[in-house]
């Protein structure tokens, strides 16, 4: 859960912690019809939720719809949110996460893309320098759980989420068998999960 | 997956969206009957989340804010679960669809407009399932919903329909539109969403082509344009084309400039 944040004594954590249960709370109020409630967390998780989609489609245009599905799904499926399995952020990004994979499965210029692309990319996603101190410490704490994984494993996952590679995409790209990537995915999974504190 | 194999082997896969949707389908199924699983799958999602976390954000333009705005309006929200809102993480995992999720084509505008574009079918027409919960444009800038017009009865009584279909369309010259149509009531309605603001003297107003007959079939006006429902007059016969040209004030009987949307109905 998130809320481990703040065992890490970071500068920033406990407004990290006010940040994520105000989205929550917004949430609620979300799920009772309140249209200003969905202003304002729409102010608060629209910029992540954008970033991370164009990170994966990258094409500005199919991204902003891509946004628009998401937010429209979030309102009229607030009232199945439960915060007791996990944090208001992480349930939208999740959201926002399937329906870029979604979209990037669907369009001709998903199959299309460059494989290469998704190596080439591999770096940016741990030395990116951002401005954002919100930003920078979440980045901060992927790439530290991130160097505790094989090579292999950080590679596969990278790729997976930030590429959007189906499975046997990444196996292609990375030159192993489907069954090797699944494992990976999951040991490494399971290891950042540890590593970051999420039980 | 067979039954033979651990679905176990799945759960990180999973958790990045790198599944097939069979595969990713069978994992929940399993993962329903299944309390460990189901944990694990949870928490390897939160663990995903956090890699998205840590993606530098960028600001959406204005436009897309008014849009939801307008559409959340229109946009009937889900009844919380009986058992008490024990639902996965991934609440999506509930196939649930979207107004406009198979309705996001983006068409460009036909250099000759009046003849009946490539037709692009829009499955799922019975997800459309939309009610005016309030007001519009005006409205939704001060956060207020008092107000339910002539409009709002319209545009409700088309996506009650059970053929109604969206489709969205970007405008030549800025901005975009949403239609929404049913060919059993012969209505339809268009979602205009940062259109150029238009210098006094013009208007836009919309048409109904089939073939080379044009009707009008209303003038856009008396709202914002920067984001509102229009319910246009007249009767959508089948195979439609709708149109949206600039014209003078009041309106004209025949277009007389080249059109910023064009979408078949067909």
């Amino acid at each position: 859960m998130l809320r481990l944040v703040t065992t890490d004594n970071e500068p920033g954590a406990s407004a990290q912690l006010e940040f994520v249960v105000t989205v929550e709370t917004l949430l609620e109020r979300v799920a009772l019809g309140e249209h200003a409630a969905f202003a304002e967390m729409y102010d608060r998780v629209a910029p992540r939720v954008l970033g991370l989609i164009r990170r994966l489609l990258i094409d500005a245009a199919q991204s902003e719809e891509v946004a628009q599905e998401v937010f429209l799904e979030i309102w009229r499926t607030a009232t199945r949110f439960d915060a007791q399995r996990g944090a208001a952020l992480s349930w939208i990004l999740t959201m926002a996460h399937r329906r870029a994979v979604d979209r990037v499965r669907a369009s001709q210029s998903g199959h299309d893309r460059d494989m290469k692309i998704g190596i080439r990319d591999l770096d940016r996603d741990f030395d990116q320098v951002t401005e954002s101190v919100e930003i920078r410490i979440e980045h901060e704490r992927v790439k530290r759980a991130m160097i505790q994984l094989t090579a292999l494993q950080r590679e596969a996952i990278s790729l997976a989420y930030y590429g959007g590679y189906s499975h046997s995409e990444v196996a292609s790209l990375l030159s192993v068998p489907i069954g090797t990537v699944k494992t990976r995915l999951r040991d490494g999974m399971i290891r950042l999960r540890d590593a970051m504190g999420v039980a | 997956m067979t039954e033979h194999n651990d679905p176990r082997v799945d759960s990180g896969a999973f958790s990045l969206d790198a599944l097939s949707v069979e595969e990713a389908q069978s994992f929940r199924s399993a993962a329903a009957m299944n309390v460990d699983l189901q944990r694990e799958s949870d928490e390897l999602l939160q663990t995903a989340a956090i890699l998205g976390m840590a993606v530098d954000p960028v600001d959406p333009p204005a436009q897309l804010k008014t849009t939801l705005m307008a559409l959340i309006m229109l946009t009937p929200q889900l009844p919380a679960t009986p058992e008490g809102r024990s639902v996965a993480l991934d609440a999506a995992a509930e196939p649930v669809a979207l107004p406009l999720q198979s309705a996001t084509v983006t068409r460009k505008v036909q250099s000759r407009w009046f003849v009946r574009p490539t037709v692009y079918l829009v499955g799922a027409a019975a997800a459309v399932a939309l009610f005016v919960g309030g007001g519009f444009a005006g409205a939704v800038i001060t956060g207020t919903s008092t107000t339910v017009d002539m409009q709002a009865r319209g545009v409700a009584q088309i996506s009650a329909a059970p053929d109604a279909t969206m489709e969205r369309t970007a405008a030549a010259g800025g901005g975009s539109a949403t239609l929404m149509w049913s060919k059993s009531l012969g209505q339809s309605a268009v979602l205009v969403s940062g259109l150029p603001a238009l210098a006094s003297g013009s208007v836009y107003e919309a048409w109904y082509i089939n073939g080379t007959t044009v009707v009008s079939a209303g003038v856009l006006e008396g709202r914002d344009s920067s984001a509102s429902w229009f319910m246009l007059k007249g009767l959508m016969r089948d195979g439609a084309t709708i149109g949206v040209t600039i014209e003078p004030t009041g309106g004209s009987d025949q277009p007389t400039t080249a059109p910023i949307i064009a979408m078949a109905t067909a």
